[in-house]
Formats: C-alpha cells, structure tokens, sequence
C-alpha cells in the first residue's frame, strides 16, 4: 500500500532539509513529482540542483501563479494559474503519475501555503482528494509542513488524512 | 535547423512563421496543412521540430501525435502542440500523449513575439539536447 505522510520540516536550513530528502528519494530509486506552491519551478530545480538533488530526476507542478504566458506545459513542468485551483492541481497530479510511469514518490511544497493561499477545510479537502486519488494509482506521497507553532496546528489537521507523520532533520 | 509547421489556417501559419522569422531564429519553417498531409511530411523528410495545431481537418493534431509517437523513427521527436484551445481535455490529451510543451497560440499580432520567442526558448533549452 501506497505511504502518504506529512513531513515536517524546520524553518530554518529548510531547503537544504528538503533537498536531502528528495536525495534520498532518489537514491532509493525514485522520481520525484515536486508539486510547488512555494517557489517558481526553475529557481527551485537550481537551487535544488545546487544542494545535490539530480535535476533530470525531478519534475514539478508549478502551482506558483507565475505567469508563463502562453506556455502551458514543458517537459518537467506542469503550471497551474492560480494556487486556488486546488481540484486543477490534483487532477494534473494524477495525470503527471501517469505519464512518469512507476517508482513516482509525489512530495508538495507546502501544506502551509496551500491552507493559506485557501483555507484548513480546503486544505482537508484537497489533502483527501489527492490522498484517495494517489492510493488508486499506488503513488505515495509527502507532504511537507514547515515545523513551526502554526505548522504543528495545520499537522493536527491534516493527521486523519494521512497514514503518519515524521520530522525531517537536517542531518547533512 | 528545420521545422515543421502543421496548421491549416493560413493565416495563423502566416502569423506563427512571421513571428519565428522575427526572432531572428535561423530555421527553415515548412508547413504542412493538415494531420495527413504531416504524417507524410514527417515520414519523407524527418524535421528537428513540429509545432502541432490539433483542430485540423482529416487527421487531428491529438491523432498525429499519438502516430508518430507510435512510430519508432519518429517517436523522439521534439513535439510542441501549438493551438487557440484551452480546454483542460485537449491539455490533458497532450500531456498523455507525451507532446513535449503546450503553447497557446497568439490571438493577434501583438502577442506572436511572445509566442515565438517561448517555442525559440522551448528548443534551446530542451530540443537541442
């Protein structure tokens, strides 16, 4: 069965927390979907890049609002208009699963922005959704919250969703 | 640098070639008018990029791209679908059908520089790989 956790993460040296992760999703052979609310896809693949993770292993759903004019999709990059298109950005979710094929290991960027981009109950709703949608394809997925007092709340609200939780360390 | 341009609106083609040309891209733009028409194109003389609309008469670009990815001597061929529609079902169609980028075409001549230069970017940074 298909894991879905939420992955904490602490606020400080939080992108090279991340970076490790996706390292190590990598290194155990998998692909990784990077759904990003937080930063536009091309300065994340860079900075991801630079702290290790290999770029051509990686492929993003920008849901970062940037305008990319009349460029829609690229081939590692999905863009979705707005971070309030939460049921457009599952559904691009499950067809990106799709085209990559197996060993697809889903992580978003962040839980924190989506519920504050929308809202908890939004937030809930789209965790569930995504969640059903990724165990019918047999994709596990992480969601990452930023470890902070207001990250622990929104932890607490998405638990039911999910089948655990677990802190990142920055062990590198 | 060769590309092939599958549209049947003469004019959009007009528009989309003029607005290449701008960019000051050396490339041969040829045109094919239709999906048969490309299919045949395709098979006779293997161009570097196709630039794909998908409402065309006989032969749709969504048919033309599931073909030629069926078709291992073109089936690495860099795609970019190329239409007016944004329809989330002709996106999704695309993405499965493994067409490598997706760009709306310019509604009026202020907009093709735009366009142009995002399939110029598409290549250079993906298609001469």
């Amino acid at each position: 069965m298909s894991r879905m956790r939420i992955l904490r993460a602490p606020a400080q040296h939080y992108l090279a927390v991340v970076a490790f992760h996706l390292h190590q999703l990598q290194v155990d052979g998998r692909k990784v979907l990077l759904i990003t609310f937080n930063r536009p896809y091309e300065q994340l693949k860079q900075a991801l890049g630079e702290q290790g993770v290999d770029p051509d292993g990686l492929f993003f759903i920008d849901v970062t609002g940037q305008d990319h004019g009349h460029t829609l999709f690229l081939p590692d990059a999905i863009f979705v208009d707005s971070p309030n298109q939460l049921e457009l950005v599952a559904m691009r979710t499950k067809v990106a699963c799709q085209r990559l094929g197996g060993n697809v290991t889903v992580v978003l960027d962040s839980m924190n922005l989506v519920a504050q981009y929308n809202s908890l109950p939004s937030a809930q709703e789209f965790t569930h959704f995504l969640v059903n949608a990724l165990r019918a394809q047999d994709v596990p997925a992480d969601f990452l919250v930023l470890d902070t007092r207001d990250g622990e709340q929104l932890a607490e609200g998405l638990a039911a969703y999910v089948d655990g939780q677990e802190r990142l360390q920055a062990t590198r | 640098m060769r590309i092939l341009l599958v549209d049947d609106s003469a004019s959009d083609a007009e528009m989309i070639r003029d607005g290449l040309e701008e960019t000051g891209w050396d490339a041969r733009i040829d045109v094919a008018w239709d999906g048969v028409e490309a299919m045949a194109a395709l098979r006779r003389d293997r161009p570097d990029l196709v630039l794909l609309d998908l409402n065309m008469p006989r032969k749709t670009g969504h048919e033309v791209l599931r073909e030629l990815r069926a078709d291992p001597a073109l089936a690495d061929l860099p795609v970019v679908v190329l239409t007016t529609s944004h329809a989330d079902g002709d996106i999704v169609a695309a993405f499965v059908a493994h067409a490598d980028g997706y760009v709306t075409k310019p509604e009026d001549y202020d907009d093709v520089a735009e366009v142009a230069g995002s399939i110029r970017r598409f290549w250079e940074r993906w298609g001469a790989a």
